[in-house]
């Protein structure tokens, strides 16, 4: 699933740091949230989608996978 | 001390007593199995005991509320949860094939039955126990 968190997060000036820090979990689970290697559960992608105050699908874009 | 402490220490103490039961305790011909076991689960236990108490002092030491709380979102983290529940899952799967391959060389070996049977039991074991959590989790979730 793609996501637009990199550029959400650059947007409201904060380090990976700082937004792990808030949503209280680590570094790399931010840094692999951006690259797209790990899908956050719904209960992260509220928190995260809360903090920006954004809804769920302006930052995480479903994609219907094809076969 | 803390309640933490207290278990480890606990825990070192009953794998001591273990340890003295099967080295001392029991040293009749025929209980030379059970001493064995004994024996083997005591130093298990001691040195977890022992390694854990050690491990909690030194952490406790240096331990402040602001280390204390990213330790915890380290081991809550939801993706460390995952990458040990997957690493878990795979862990299990291939000490699976291990089993079963010991269990093979111990036939071809010619081991005693009740060697083979024990290697036998902790792969019933381990399907019982799947079969338990996997009832429990699909009541659970």
């Amino acid at each position: 699933m793609k996501n637009r968190l990199e550029q959400i997060r650059k947007q409201y000036g904060i380090s990976q740091e700082q937004l792990a820090d808030v949503l209280e979990v680590s570094r790399q689970t931010i840094g692999s949230l951006e690259n797209g290697r790990y899908n956050p559960s719904i209960l992260l992608a509220f928190k995260i989608a809360r903090y920006f105050h954004l809804a769920i699908e302006e930052i995480f874009l479903y994609e219907e996978e094809i076969k | 001390m803390k309640r933490r402490q207290v278990w480890f220490l606990l825990l070192a103490l009953a794998g001591g007593a273990l340890i003295a039961a099967g080295g001392f305790g029991l040293t009749a011909e025929s209980q030379k199995t059970i001493s064995g076991f004994c024996i083997g689960i005591g130093a298990a236990a001691a040195v977890l005991g022992v390694g854990w108490f050690a491990d909690s002092l030194l952490v406790s030491a240096a331990e402040t509320e602001e280390v204390r709380r990213i330790k915890q979102i380290e081991v809550n983290d939801e993706r460390n949860v995952r990458i040990r529940e997957k690493a878990g899952a795979k862990t299990a799967k291939y000490m699976n094939y291990v089993l079963d391959s010991f269990i093979i060389v111990l036939g071809v070996m010619g081991a005693a039955p009740y060697l083979i049977l024990t290697a036998a039991g902790l792969i019933a074991v381990e399907l019982i126990l799947f079969v338990y959590f996997s009832n429990y989790y699909s009541k659970k979730m």
